[in-house]
């Protein structure tokens, strides 16, 4: 049968609760962090953070680099930029997935609640094994596939094909950065994810075969023609809802299944 | 597969890629929007017969099965639907079965009932019609 509900070693447990706010503190608030650490072979828990806004930045990163520099340096997440171009710091804040670096903690009304991206294996903390993703992603062969010899001088694009691309406003599938919080937002990914692409491996496909320099289309297609790599995509549009780049694998995706049925006809 | 894919040793690029691409899909995708399309006619069509209907003897119920245009929209209706809600359903257990195996012979038995469900009903249209 279908299996809803999460393995034992998966349920969380209430964890330590530290007030590092100080008395008296009118920007106080409470961060409620998943924590897991693979050496003790312990379940998870939730661990609760209380700190003085006062002391960090106002982005829900800020204020976990606060917690790992002065409460509890154990805490482990990746992060590098900090401004929302490297994807690093994905995790679910509040219900949702995001970057850290540009989630403001305002905008959480209440405790934050921080756990790792879904349904994903966590090889620490906050931090989700990504080696799958990873490797779908170099499964679509993301480069330009030419058969044709290089031009003596650089290859020209129209505008307009280069706007399928990067897209009018900036928003265009070659913007994403593999933060993957669309993929570990959708449903379908998290129940298929073996075989699967999911919505960030799908856009990163649909953008070389909307490339108009790339000769390859045609060999794409046939690679994602199958029930589970594309046709697991039921059109849920969480991807689309959880992006913080604010593109739109959803169109994407509807964008290769319409030239699947073009190829047809 | 199963095996293949839970083998701890394999590279993760090896089990991104599995047995590669089936090479199917668009079919099956285009045929459950083509039946959906055209199961809505259909469906005000036999509800507002169904409701024309109430009360009426069986001898008017199968003269109006006899008519043959009632007949072949019947047929239609019975063929789009059972179609539709064969491939809606083995979608439904792709998603949520993941043992392979399972998950196969689940498919073959829902098509098979649903071919049987078809084929008596219309078997059953033909009696009374022809």
């Amino acid at each position: 049968m279908a299996e809803f509900t999460l393995p034992k070693n998966s349920k969380i447990k209430p964890g330590k609760k530290i007030d590092a706010a100080g008395k008296n503190v009118a920007r106080k608030k409470t961060f409620k962090i998943y924590r897991y650490d693979p050496d003790t072979g312990e379940n998870p828990s939730l661990d609760e953070f209380s700190i003085n806004l006062d002391d960090c930045g106002p982005m829900v990163l800020d204020a976990i680099i606060h917690i790992k520099n002065n409460v509890d340096s154990t805490l482990t997440f990746r992060r590098s930029c900090r401004e929302g171009i490297c994807g690093s710091c994905a995790m679910n804040i509040d219900g949702r997935n995001t970057l850290a670096c540009l989630k403001p903690i305002d905008e959480v009304k209440g405790d934050v609640k921080i756990t790792p991206l879904p349904h994903m294996p966590v090889v620490k903390d906050l931090v989700p094994d990504l080696s799958h993703v990873y490797a779908q992603y170099n499964a679509i062969e993301p480069w330009l596939k030419s058969d044709t010899p290089p031009p003596s001088r650089e290859q020209l694009q129209s505008p307009e094909d280069s706007n399928k691309l990067n897209g009018e406003d900036g928003r265009g599938p070659a913007a994403c950065i593999l933060c993957f919080c669309c993929s570990t937002s959708c449903p379908s990914y998290w129940w298929n994810a073996e075989k699967f692409l999911g919505p960030a491996i799908l856009l990163n496909a649909w953008r070389w075969i909307a490339d108009s320099r790339d000769d390859a289309t045609g060999e794409r297609l046939d690679q994602l023609e199958d029930p589970f790599k594309l046709y697991r995509c039921h059109t849920i549009m969480n991807c689309t809802n959880a992006c913080p780049k604010n593109l739109n694998p959803a169109k994407a995706i509807a964008e290769i299944k319409k030239l699947m049925v073009e190829r047809k006809a | 597969m199963a095996d293949h894919t839970q083998n701890k040793l394999i590279s993760p690029l090896a089990r991104a890629r599995g047995l590669g691409s089936a090479h199917e899909g668009v079919h099956h995708w285009l045929l459950e929007r083509i039946t959906a399309a055209l199961l809505m006619p259909l469906t005000v069509w036999l509800v507002y017969s169904i409701l024309n209907l109430r009360g009426v003897s069986y001898e008017d119920f199968t003269a109006w099965v006899q008519n043959p245009l009632n007949a072949v929209l019947l047929i239609m209706f019975i063929l789009a639907g059972f179609y539709h809600g064969a491939m809606g359903l083995q979608v439904v257990i792709e998603d949520y079965i993941a043992r392979h195996y399972w998950r196969m012979f689940k498919i073959i038995a829902v098509k098979i009932a649903f071919a049987f469900m078809a084929v008596a009903s219309i078997f059953s249209i033909l009696k009374i019609a022809l």
